[in-house]
């Protein structure tokens, strides 16, 4: 079994004149949680839809759980449990047997696992209830037991949290973390931000069509701290000092504090603050605090991609 | 190609909505009765000018109504099993499953059709036991039968083939119900009475399944009506299935 749960090279997907997709090479490890962000529109539903067979690539290969694609697209496909945009349900059914009618798609025990998976996302109770009484949130969480029917070795879900409330997302979260540690690889694709770097290990930025960065969480948010900040009682000569360090690129003043950048091959150690804090202390400086400056996924995701109105 | 559990889910699908179970009994089972207790009560109001109700005759005009009720079920429950899945979104969460989008396709023929086979069967079995309780022109016989079930059936189950095929290729029901049933109910009829057209009449479905039913015996011979139907069904499903294993969704 390989290691790799999603491997795509140099795929790419034209509509027309458009390009959704540009040579697109991506490797998901399994047993972790990938996030793909992307603004709307970047091409992130494209992508998913070309790995489900719902959409033809122009160009390029997949394989997905080891399968080439598409010709071994059902072998991979019968391990892959997947919500492509929001999750749709026949309204007039009840949950149950929206579950039913999806199970007859899957293999036979799949229609065992019916009961099983709405108790695991908490519908036990109303899986009797007709879906169109239903929230957006339980028809996410629907989609989520409709997923686990074919007791899936990878999950890919697009925009899950969309329309949940904070406890949804929370009670989401736990979830999808819980389905990893039980050794399943879940794509997440999300504009959420926030929700990524709190969900996933592993994460890719697409924008216009094309893989601007992936990695780690920490890889992508800079590889951890590369600044810190100093409150001093002469900031002026702090920064002097400080500029004398031979790992000191910059420094600035930055809401009330000053913030000391370091050269990004060396991220500070604490041998290095330590050594910068007793040249200022040493200098006659009074410290009143000092705080390591971590980068948000937000703050690299923006500084990664294009906003609406660079695209015009 | 026919799995039986797809089958089943097609059938659960149709049979929980409440609304085409009662318009498919309505124009079956309901078209029959009404028009039994129409006959009946104008025989008992004035025997002289209404004949009876039953016989040979009130079963051939029973059969005769049900190729145009029994037609409009199989568009109503035909056009929905075609269009449900792609109205509703999950289509592609079923194509998703990597199950063969063919194998998804047809099992909605035979899902709409078990539906409306027990109710045509009920219906003309309604005519038929009517026909033989009543008084009436004519002995129904066990052939007649037979022809009569054979033409309510046919209309019934083409119709709602073709209409999961054209369904399937428009990707909605609401079209489809509507251009079917004029076809079948409006423009077939003056087609079929348009001398200038010539034996092109014959490869109207509405012609052809009367022949079925026993009808036009000396203009057409049976296996061309049978033939007309097939291709009718294979045309229509086929460019259904055509759309269904070509389209991006």
């Amino acid at each position: 079994m390989t290691d790799i749960a999603i491997h795509t090279q140099g795929l790419s997907k034209h509509f027309a004149q458009r390009i959704a997709l540009e040579s697109i090479d991506l490797s998901v490890p399994r047993g972790c949680a990938f996030g793909f962000l992307g603004p709307n529109g970047a091409g992130k539903t494209t992508l998913i839809r070309m790995l489900l067979g719902l959409a033809e690539p122009t160009s390029g290969t997949m394989r997905l759980l080891g399968h080439d694609l598409p010709s071994g697209r059902a072998e991979a496909l019968s391990r892959v449990g997947a919500i492509v945009e929001e999750p749709r349900f026949h309204g007039h059914l009840t949950g149950r047997e929206n579950l039913h009618v999806h199970a007859a798609a899957r293999d036979r025990a799949a229609h065992d696992r019916v009961d099983g998976a709405l108790h695991r996302v908490g519908l036990g109770r109303r899986g009797d209830d007709r879906v169109k009484g239903y929230s957006l949130g339980m028809r996410q969480r629907l989609g989520i037991a409709r997923c686990l029917l074919c007791d899936p070795e990878l999950l890919i879900l697009d925009e899950p949290v969309n329309g949940l409330d904070p406890a949804g997302i929370l009670e989401f979260r736990g979830i999808i973390r819980s389905l990893v540690d039980e050794g399943r690889t879940v794509w997440l694709s999300s504009h959420l931000l926030d929700e990524v770097q709190k969900t996933c290990d592993v994460a890719a930025i697409v924008d216009n069509g094309r893989i601007v960065a992936q990695g780690t969480i920490a890889e992508l948010t800079g590889g951890g701290v590369r600044n810190i900040d100093v409150v001093a009682s002469t900031p002026a000569r702090a920064a002097a000092l400080a500029l004398q360090m031979r790992d000191v690129v910059r420094t600035a003043q930055h809401d009330g504090a000053l913030r000391i950048d370091f050269l990004p091959e060396a991220p500070p150690t604490p041998e290095m603050v330590t050594a910068l804090l007793r040249r200022l202390l040493d200098g006659g400086i009074e410290i009143a605090s000092v705080a390591p400056v971590t980068h948000s996924l937000e703050e690299r995701f923006l500084d990664m991609t294009t906003r609406l109105e660079d695209r015009s | 190609m026919f799995d039986l559990r797809l089958i089943r889910a097609e059938v659960l699908k149709l049979r929980r909505r409440r609304g085409l179970m009662v318009a498919t009994a309505i124009f079956t089972v309901g078209a029959v009765a009404i028009y039994y207790a129409i006959v009946a009560l104008l025989h008992l109001a004035d025997p002289g000018a209404n004949g009876a109700a039953g016989g040979l005759h009130g079963f051939d005009a029973t059969i005769g109504l049900l190729s145009l009720t029994g037609a409009v079920a199989g568009v109503l429950v035909g056009a929905t099993a075609g269009g449900a899945d792609i109205e509703a979104g999950v289509f592609r969460d079923l194509a998703a499953t990597g199950r063969s989008r063919s194998a998804l396709f047809f099992a909605r023929v035979p899902g709409a059709w078990a539906i409306l086979v027990p109710a045509v069967v009920a219906a003309v079995g309604l005519s038929a036991g009517v026909a033989l309780l009543l008084e009436g022109p004519g002995s129904l016989t066990a052939a007649a039968a037979g022809q009569g079930l054979a033409a309510s059936l046919v209309a019934a189950l083409l119709l709602s083939a073709a209409s999961v095929g054209l369904a399937a290729l428009s990707s909605g029901r609401g079209m489809v119900i509507g251009i079917v049933l004029a076809f079948q109910l409006g423009l077939s009829p003056i087609l079929a009475e348009i001398g200038a057209i010539g034996d092109l009449r014959y490869a109207i479905p509405a012609v052809a399944n009367a022949r079925i039913g026993g009808e036009i015996a000396d203009e057409m011979a049976l296996v061309v009506a049978i033939l007309v139907v097939l291709a009718w069904a294979a045309v229509t499903l086929g460019a259904g299935l055509w759309r269904t294993r070509t389209q991006e969704i």
